[in-house]
């Protein structure tokens, strides 16, 4: 990058906050992708100034948050500046008396709850059950914390900002919904370098039109987000979780429609295979089967809720044929889920190369999906697993390479050349999340085009007419 | 296009029976339940999205406004023909397509009435949550609209937390669908946008709604208090321990003196103020739910407590605050009602802001709002034909929004800004932040024939 450029940067930032040696840049890469600086703005003018010298310069623009999802999306096209949110890590408003909060986008999910939950409420959070000590977990204990109701994977690396910026959402969502139903006012930067703010403080808002929305999910591509107001709910008083094995994915989904049929509210309803599901709950022996699966019903609340929802969901389940179950409080409950947010991950460790595949569907098809997938793959050799958000639609493939076998590459594009055919026939769709391999750009990253897409190019254009926000990266190209 | 040219080819289109343009169809369409006025060129009632597409279509190449209604009964004049143009009535359109339990979705046309479908579904079983107080009036288009709200939206959320997808006609007559029942399209979140667009970006023609079990019980308390202050205190204090009962409503003595003299719900006339509270859920653990509510009340000076019995009292405390809009005009004639909304911790603090504000100007002002939501929605009472004291009202209207979007709030909650709102737009927004809602228009409608002239100031 040319050194006015970069002098023009230093200026608005400090030397510090700049980095643009090339021995530096390449551990920043996305993908194969190098980019010409990287900067680490610390407050939201900063990010104003940053990308008003890109877009003078018609720079592209990567923004990073925790880096959890980088690997998402195609490799950018151009990655003049990646931005860093790292700097922009505060809690600017904490209301929990009107239940919301704002915070900057570079903060990390695990420290806005705690900070929520206060000193006193730390039993709430998915911390590491070792780190912990003992007389700190509270369960039935009545409280004063607050929670953002939303639990994306990876808290402790996720950002605010990649959160909004990804639409991450996790088990919960079943019952709190996902950052559409939580996110109340965005401040970013647009392709002009301009501050714009946009909803405010309150859970009702028709002002003009719903810009935070829009956002949501945008990947980087519309603008730069810097801080967020979310609305909170009280902490749940209680929380249990019941977790049941099953002999096949049908079993296990005849105690999903149970719950779903009656008038029970759990907080999540996750479905998982049974290799997760063994290391997760070692409370229960190893389920026979080859087919065998998991599900695992969380509930949160009033401590007669929660015990309502524990001792029906143990009925059904006997009704629909489990194996064994366990009822997880306390200490379990917490190291269960504390597993269970880290799923998929070791794509950023050293462990064995995985693919993982989101998908999505119709509640009522997933059943069907997550089956064909699996028997798609077991035809292929491939070795698969699963878990699903099962009262929701979504649920996650991974598929594991095994050693470097032959033909890896040919079977797993066979895979999900099926898989895509297979989404198309119920109105589902699947987002390609991981696939560490050079040939990643050979896969369906973004899943079905949509009807809509004619549309969101038409804003894009609108909102970032130059195409400096991550170009190349999005469904589509957006 | 000669006008006589136009109507012909819309007579075409739809039928010769579906439009309508003598003087007293074009005057009455001129109206809302705003107090803003103007005047159609014609209004046609479609039968199918074809024809609403044919109708865009025709409207785009000629560059007439097009403005989609359901029942009229917004109150920030988001129905007015203000530059004349085609209505597009959704009376015609008004059926429910599917209901798909196994999905947690129903499918509509956007001429439906709200409550159609609620009482539909609850004979089943579930509900559309999102219930304006207008319900019985609405369509779920114009819910779709205006982003609406109602009591309940408190613990399930606002029309928007319940919309999918839908089928839309865009502004050149393209017809396409945004979202469905698949919860997870990778992209923007265009249904996000488009409701409470107000009909400025695209006009839904079939709407995916999700629906949720009924709750297994429901407990409905009126709390009756001797001060505004203590209620308001109240609202807090219940969320701050850790309630978020399924709604709190908040009347005060105006409203509920204009509430007793139509509809006799029972609420005492000597009282300051009401809340309706009502819980709802499982029913394991709600009735020490209730107590706890009970003992803040105490705390906060209640006078005295009602627990509705069984669904024919709970229908009689809601009926009241139901009809509250319709019966303060037995007070004055007419009413504009203030949707400002703020944190709900400054709600002691701006009612008495807004209240000083009515006697600053001599104008009566009764309360009856979204409290848990601190949803505020003082009507300001007036005589339309007074026009010094209709223009003292506007005055002080805008002042109440003055007032809410100073508190850290905004000036509309649930009503749109369509264009009563639109000189008000400035005290939340700033140029930058107003320019990007242009981008956002000028990109789905570059024309500017759907709805032109609403939310957005030029
Ligand atoms: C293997 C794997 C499994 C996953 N499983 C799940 C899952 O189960 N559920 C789920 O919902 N998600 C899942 N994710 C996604 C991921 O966990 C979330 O998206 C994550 O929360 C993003 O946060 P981050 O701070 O790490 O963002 P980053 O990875 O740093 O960024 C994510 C994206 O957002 C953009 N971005 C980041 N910050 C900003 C900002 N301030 N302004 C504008 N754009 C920004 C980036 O450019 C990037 O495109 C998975 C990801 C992977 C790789
Ligand atoms: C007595 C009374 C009580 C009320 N109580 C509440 C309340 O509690 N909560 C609340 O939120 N509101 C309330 N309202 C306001 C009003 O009822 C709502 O805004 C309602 O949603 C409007 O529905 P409608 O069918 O009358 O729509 P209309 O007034 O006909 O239209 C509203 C807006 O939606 C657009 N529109 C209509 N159909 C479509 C379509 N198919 N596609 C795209 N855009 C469309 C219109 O162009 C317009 O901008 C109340 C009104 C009254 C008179």
């Amino acid at each position: 990058m040319n050194d006015v450029i970069l002098r023009e940067l230093e200026e608005g930032l400090g030397a510090d906050n700049l980095m643009a040696e090339s021995s530096e840049l390449s551990a920043y890469s996305v993908g194969s992708v190098s980019p010409g600086a990287v900067v680490f703005p610390g407050t939201i003018e900063e990010v104003a100034h940053i990308v008003k010298v890109a877009a003078e310069n018609n720079l592209a623009i990567v923004v990073r948050g925790g880096g959890t999802k980088m690997g998402l999306g195609r490799d950018p096209e151009r990655m003049d500046i990646l931005l860093c949110t790292s700097r922009l890590g505060k809690v600017t408003d904490m209301d929990t008396a009107n239940l919301t909060v704002t915070a900057q986008a570079g903060m990390r999910f695990a420290d806005i709850q705690g900070a929520l939950a206060g000193e006193e409420n730390r039993c709430y959070l998915l911390v590491s059950p070792n780190g912990r000590e003992q007389d700190e977990v509270c369960f039935e204990r009545e409280h004063g914390g607050c929670f953002v109701p939303l639990d994306p994977p990876f808290p402790d690396m996720a950002t605010l900002g990649g959160i909004v910026a990804a639409n991450s959402s996790g088990p919960r969502r079943l019952l709190y919904g996902t950052v559409r139903d939580m996110l109340l006012g965005v401040r970013f930067v647009n392709a002009e370098g301009k501050i714009i703010g946009v909803g405010g403080k309150t859970v009702k808002n028709v002002s003009g039109y719903d810009v935070s929305r829009l956002i949501i999910g945008s990947m980087g591509t519309l603008g730069v987000l810097c801080e967020m107001t979310l609305r909170l709910l009280p902490l749940p008083e209680t929380a249990a979780t019941t977790v049941m094995g099953f002999r096949s994915l049908d079993d296990a989904f005849s105690l999903v429609d149970a719950i779903m049929a009656s008038q029970l509210t759990p907080a999540a309803i996750e479905l998982f295979g049974k290799k997760t599901g063994v290391r997760l709950t070692p409370q229960l022996q190893e389920i026979g089967g080859g087919d065998g699966c998991f599900v695992a019903v969380l509930a949160e609340g009033a401590s007669e809720v929660v015990e309502r929802i524990g001792a029906d969901t143990l009925d059904m389940g006997a009704r629909a044929g489990s194996l064994e179950s366990v009822i997880l409080k306390g200490d379990d409950h917490l190291s269960f889920w504390h597993d269970y947010y880290q799923l998929g991950r070791s794509d950023h460790g050293n462990g064995p190369k995985e693919i993982v595949v989101r998908v999505s569907c119709p509640i009522s098809r997933l059943k069907e999906l997550l089956g064909k997938a699996m028997n798609e793959s077991a035809a292929l050799g491939l070795a698969s697993d699963i878990f699903a958000h099962a009262g929701s639609g979504v649920g996650r493939i991974i598929i594991r390479e095994k050693e470097e076998g032959d033909g890896f590459k040919e079977r797993v594009l066979k895979w999900m050349g099926r898989l895509l055919e297979l989404c198309i026939s119920i109105s589902g769709n699947l987002v390609v999340e991981g696939a560490a391999y050079p040939w990643k750009g050979e896969l369906p990253i973004w899943g079905i085009s949509r009807p809509e897409h004619d549309l969101m190019e038409r804003i894009k254009q609108g909102m970032d007419p130059a195409g400096i926000f991550s170009p190349g990266r999005y469904v589509g190209g957006v | 296009m000669e006008r006589e040219e136009a109507i012909r080819k819309l007579q075409e289109s739809v039928g010769e029976e579906n439009v309508l343009f003598s003087d007293v169809d074009l005057t009455l369409y001129g109206y809302d339940a705003s107090l803003e006025k103007g005047r159609a060129d014609a209004v046609v009632l479609p039968g199918s999205t074809d024809q609403v597409s044919l109708v865009v279509r025709l409207a785009y190449q000629e560059g007439i406004p097009i403005i989609a209604r359901g029942s009229g009964t917004n109150l920030s004049g988001g129905t007015v023909p203000v530059r004349g143009g085609i209505v597009l009535h959704f009376s015609r359109m008004n059926k429910i397509l599917e209901v798909d339990i196994p999905n947690r979705t129903v499918t509509v046309e956007p001429g439906v009435i709200t409550l159609d479908l609620q009482t539909m579904l609850l004979k089943q079983g579930f509900l559309y949550a999102p219930d304006p107080a207008s319900q019985k009036v609405s369509t779920l288009g114009g819910n779709v609209g205006e982003n609406s709200g109602g009591p309940h939206c408190l613990k399930y959320g606002v029309t928007t937390n319940h919309v999918l997808g839908a089928e839309v006609v865009l502004y050149d007559g393209t017809v396409t669908w945004i979202g469905g029942k698949n919860p997870d399209n990778p992209g923007y979140d265009l249904m996000g946008l488009i409701v409470g667009s107000e009909g400025t970006l695209a006009i839904a023609t079939k709407i995916i709604l999700r629906i949720i079990r009924a709750p297994e019980a429901i407990k409905t308390m009126l709390a009756i208090y001797d001060s505004i202050e203590d209620a308001s205190n109240t609202v807090s204090a219940i969320i701050a321990e850790g309630i978020v009962p399924a709604t709190l409503e908040m009347m005060d003595h105006v409203v509920m003196e204009a509430v007793e003299k139509s509809v006799q719900a029972g609420y005492p006339l000597d009282a300051a103020a009401v809340l309706i509270i009502e819980l709802d859920g499982l029913k394991d653990g709600l009735d020490r739910q209730a107590a706890k509510v009970l003992e803040i009340c105490k705390r906060h000076n209640v006078r005295e407590i009602q627990l509705a019995r069984d669904e024919a009292e709970r229908a009689r405390l809601w009926a009241g605050r139901k009809g509250a809009f319709g019966a303060v005009t037995r007070l004055r004639p007419c009413y504009m009602v203030c949707d400002g909304t703020v944190p709900r911790t400054k709600l002691p603090e701006v009612l008495n802001q807004v209240m000083e504000v009515g006697k600053k100007y001599g104008l009566l002002i009764g309360n009856v709002f979204h409290a848990g939501d601190g949803n505020l929605h003082p009507l300001i009472l007036f005589d339309e034909r007074d026009e010094a004291e209709k223009n003292t009202a506007m005055k002080a209207a805008s002042e109440i929004l003055k007032i809410c979007a100073d508190a850290g709030g905004t000036i509309s909650g649930e009503h749109g800004i369509g264009i009563e709102k639109l000189r008000e737009m400035n005290f939340i927004f700033t140029e930058d932040d107003l320019e990007t809602m242009r981008k956002i228009k000028r990109a789905m409608d570059p024309k500017d024939v759907l709805n032109p002239g609403k939310v957005i100031p030029n």
